[in-house]
């Protein structure tokens, strides 16, 4: 009797132990991509655009069309919020091409038809793959790289719209229709474009839809029926770390701190006018006296597998965002400015904008400096390996507004007259917008107009400004 | 018994290798994609224009040119609280835009309800091109661009009269909009 218990049991156990490894193989497995049954694909921050564009079109009886567009950065409020939500309706869209796909490509970007209809711009630094786009990484909807991705909608966004994914620099765009609600998209539209907000932001022209004007590509253009173009704060910059008292010494070391594993056994050697600080085979901490830290991760891991732009970017955000060397008024305002890969290794460089404009270095500054960019981070894998960041802060110079009522065909005028005394006909300037100018240390920091030609900035209002000339 | 024990340890054991996965949760690793091998880096990319950019002509007599949605058109029609004025100009011309509501008068003048406004352009420079955004009151506005060009002491005026349809007129026609999805639909 007690031997056939034993065997029941025994038999019912092991059934049950079978029955229970296979239900949950099928719970884990069923349904699901692989193990994370907390989410279904792995979502990393994405890389944001610099700018988000809601493009009105005209209505009127003239026949051809004609645009204004109006910032997201413009507007007042939680901005950030609305960059997430429309970035999150970006790769909704996505998700449901990645099921249906088909989208068409076409040489050549046709910017006209592009901004025929009211649309949504999202615009980017640079070429990014999909992936840092719409912050997943396994989107596969196409390989190339893409630096504009614009929704148009015939209908203001209410039905239907159709997706451009635009590589300017390249000069191709894929195409492909989508037919669903956009509420997020329809709902910012209505708002940006509604009379009484339009009088208070800025408007901008695109420059595709000005005839003749040499510009390649487009750039939304500030433009204005008011005199004045803007009136915007004037800047200065000062380097926090003044070593000649004990106090920088201690701010200095509580800037670095957050870059050592553990910050209380590094050791601080004084060579000529830079400071070395060391954590024994981990850490090396170089601080040069013109206003730049400089971090060098003594045993990175060594890797077995590459990493992809959008994981190496979220590394490098998050190191940023832990070790707080910078000032949080520039650490929350910087945006990527570059991305440029060697071998494994993922260089991103980093620079601020000031409540949407971006603030350029002056050749002379970035000698001093010895960088071109406010932060560069150099991410291999998990690890990052190098590090370079200003120490600099920049804020308002009191309270001192400056009118700016330069039209844009000012420096496009300039430029003209400089690249046409150099012999040098049918350029186009690649690009132009308003920005920041910092060129010392401690001295004014004014809007003007900076204009991109083969890949470097020039500021033709500011005449000596302009190299090789 | 023991054989018993032995059958059900092997089909545990078995299951545990069917749904291996289930028991120790193995990392996924994700699709290996094509490595970029090449350097990613802003391309510098030979500039061919795509558009005509040939210098921008004038015949002996011409001056200024408006662009072509804004001229030959007797009357503009538009919904829009704003409008771009633009053209092409000989390099140095002056050019003042004045923009008036109201009936269209041969000298207007500012009065206190013709909404006079006057936009004073910069000389026209090496792009031979001008532009400026103005203002539009309901209504009819009209507009008067007078060009100057010092070097052949030449001046003139441009006409134009842009009408922009008032709010109640535009969603006038909005309600009329019929949904071509469902016909039922006649209001939005």
């Amino acid at each position: 009797m007690n031997a056939r218990r034993e065997r029941m049991k025994l038999i019912l156990l092991g059934a049950l132990i079978i029955i229970a490894v296979i239900q949950t193989g099928m719970l884990w497995l069923g349904g699901m991509s692989g193990h994370n049954f907390l989410k279904q694909t792995i979502k990393y921050e994405p890389i944001m655009p610099t700018n988000i564009w809601f493009v009105e079109t005209s209505n009127s009886n003239t026949g051809v069309p004609g645009a204004l567009a109006y910032r997201l950065d413009d507007t007042t409020g939680n901005e950030k919020r609305e960059y997430e939500r429309l970035i999150g309706e970006l790769s909704k869209l996505m998700d449901r091409q990645n099921e249906e796909g088909n989208m068409q490509k076409t040489d050549g970007v046709d910017w006209v038809k592009l901004l025929s209809m009211p649309s949504v711009i999202y615009e980017y630094e640079l070429p990014i793959d999909l992936a840092s786009i719409t912050g997943e990484s396994q989107n596969q909807l196409i390989k190339e790289k893409i630096d504009h991705v614009i929704i148009y909608s015939k209908n203001k966004f209410e039905k239907e719209a159709t997706l451009f994914l635009v590589n300017s620099e390249e000069d191709f765009m894929y195409e492909l229709s989508a037919v669903g609600t956009f509420d997020d998209i329809e709902k910012i539209y209505k708002v940006l474009t509604a009379d009484d907000l339009k009088r208070h932001i800025m408007a901008y022209q695109p420059s595709a839809t000005i005839d003749k004007v040499r510009l390649a590509g487009n750039s939304f253009l500030p433009t204005s029926s008011k005199e004045i173009l803007l009136n915007y704060e004037v800047l200065t910059s000062y380097n926090p770390i003044d070593l000649s008292s004990e106090e920088g010494y201690e701010k200095l070391e509580s800037m670095i701190n957050g870059l050592f594993v553990s910050p209380l056994v590094k050791e601080m050697v004084q060579q000529d006018e830079n400071v070395i600080y060391t954590e024994d085979m981990k850490t090396l901490v170089v601080y040069r006296p013109e206003g730049v830290i400089e971090y060098l991760n003594l045993a990175p891991r060594k890797l077995q597998t590459g990493t992809s732009m959008l994981k190496g970017y979220n590394v490098a955000l998050e190191f940023i965002d832990r070790v707080q060397v910078m000032p949080k008024s520039i650490a929350d305002n910087l945006y990527l400015a570059d991305v440029k890969q060697k071998g494994l290794d993922f260089t991103y460089s980093f620079n601020m904008m000031y409540e949407g404009y971006r603030l350029q270095l002056s050749e002379e500054m970035k000698a001093n400096l010895g960088m071109d960019d406010l932060v560069q981070v150099v991410v291999r894998g998990t690890d990052v390996i190098e590090a370079h960041f200003s120490t600099l802060e920049v804020v308002p110079k009191e309270v001192e507004l400056k009118a700016l009522s330069t039209h844009y065909l000012e420096p496009i005028d300039k430029m003209y007259t400089l690249f046409e005394k150099q012999g040098i006909e049918d350029f186009m300037i690649d690009h132009l917008e308003l920005v920041y100018l910092l060129e010392g240390i401690g001295e004014d920091i004014d809007m003007t107009w900076g204009a991109v030609y083969d890949h470097k900035w020039y500021y033709p209002l500011i005449m000596r400004q302009i190299p090789g000339f | 018994m023991s054989r018993i024990k032995y059958l059900i340890s092997i089909a545990v054991l078995g299951c545990t290798f069917l749904a291996p996965n289930a028991v120790y949760g193995a990392e996924i690793k994700p699709e290996k994609k094509p490595v970029q091998t090449k350097t990613v880096q802003t391309v510098a990319k030979e500039e061919t224009p795509t558009s005509t950019s040939s210098a921008i002509t004038f015949e002996k007599d011409e001056y200024v040119r408006i662009t072509q949605s804004l001229a030959g058109k007797e009357e503009i029609q538009t919904f829009d609280s704003q409008i771009n004025i633009m053209g092409e100009a000989r390099t140095g011309t002056a050019i003042e835009i004045i923009v008036y509501t109201g009936d269209k008068v041969d000298n207007p003048k500012a009065t206190d309800t013709n909404n006079y406004k006057t936009y004073t352009l910069k000389e026209v420079g090496a792009t031979m091109l001008f532009s400026q955004l103005i203002d539009l009151k309901e209504d009819q506005n009209n507009v008067v661009i007078s060009y100057s060009y010092p070097a052949d002491e030449k001046t003139g005026k441009i006409y134009l009269t842009i009408i922009r349809k008032t709010e109640k007129e535009k969603e006038q026609i909005k309600s009329f909009i019929v949904d071509d999805a469902t016909l039922l639909r006649s209001k939005r």
